[in-house]
């Protein structure tokens, strides 16, 4: 048959949600590396499909990633409900599910920010989001 | 006015409380940090139509120079890692070619919404 086959899974790393206001959300845990390679440790992104990028930080958290960041030339600006948000950019080296991939750390030129991980990201990756038991699972390759 | 009252009622803030946020804002500007920052973007800004022949590898700037173009991450992070020794908090570093061509703009809808009670 023609076409590429889908390739076998195995469930790796699960994280149960994290409640809402209302309703639970789901999120994943990234071990974050900057620039300069130095471990930030893990940390828990809620899931945002909303969101077009890789990951967005708080500044707080951000400023760790600027021994990488990139010229403010190249940031990037976001549509939002409540207007136009300009985001600073780093690079930064996230482990998830045994693997390494080389992608962007973003944070709010202005105001505060969120922990997030984005389509850029999450497109990347294998991920279930188990609503009715409540876990979020990244899926390896068996 | 108009634009600082409603701007200020949105964010829950007096008028009076908004316009110090802003001068706080603005005094921020005017850091030693964002005149590195300044320095170091504008380094870019200047060879960037040159460092297209570095399609791929990894540009570090800092203290308004280039520092190196690297082959790969590992390579850059030792000269990163060098840099941070000396105090340096910011380090520009660019992938010509790739952090360049992912695009300007962006979406962020409404899916960090919360409800308010």
């Amino acid at each position: 048959m023609a076409g590429e086959q889908p390739r076998a899974s195995r469930l790796g790393e699960c994280w149960p949600y994290r409640p809402g206001i209302r309703e639970p959300y789901p999120v994943l845990h990234l071990r974050l590396l900057n620039a300069a390679l130095e471990d930030y440790g893990v940390v828990e992104l809620q899931v945002d499909t909303g969101y077009e990028g890789p990951i967005m930080l708080p500044r707080s958290d951000y400023e760790f990633f600027m021994a990488g960041e990139l010229p403010r030339s190249l940031w990037r600006t976001y549509r939002s409900l409540t207007g136009v948000v300009t985001m600073r950019v780093a690079h930064v080296l996230v482990e998830i599910g045994g693997r390494r991939l080389e992608t962007y750390v973003e944070s709010p030129l202005y105001g505060g920010g969120k922990r997030l991980v984005g389509r850029e990201l999450l497109n990347k990756l294998v991920t279930l989001l188990n609503g009715p038991q409540e876990r979020a699972c990244i899926l390896e390759d068996g | 006015m108009r634009l600082l009252k409603s701007e200020a009622a949105r964010r829950g803030l007096t008028p009076s409380e908004a316009v110090e946020q802003a001068i706080e804002l603005w005094a921020r500007v005017g850091g030693e940090l964002v005149e590195d920052e300044v320095v170091d973007d504008m380094v870019w800004e200047a060879i960037s139509a040159r460092a297209q022949s570095y399609r791929g590898r990894y540009v570090v700037i800092a203290g308004g120079r280039v520092q190196g173009v690297y082959d790969s991450l590992e390579e850059a992070a030792k000269r990163i890692r060098e840099l941070r020794a000396r105090g340096y908090k910011r380090v520009v570093l660019v992938r010509p070619g790739v952090d360049d061509e992912r695009g300007r703009v962006g979406e962020w809808l409404g899916s960090s919404l919360e409800p308010v009670d």
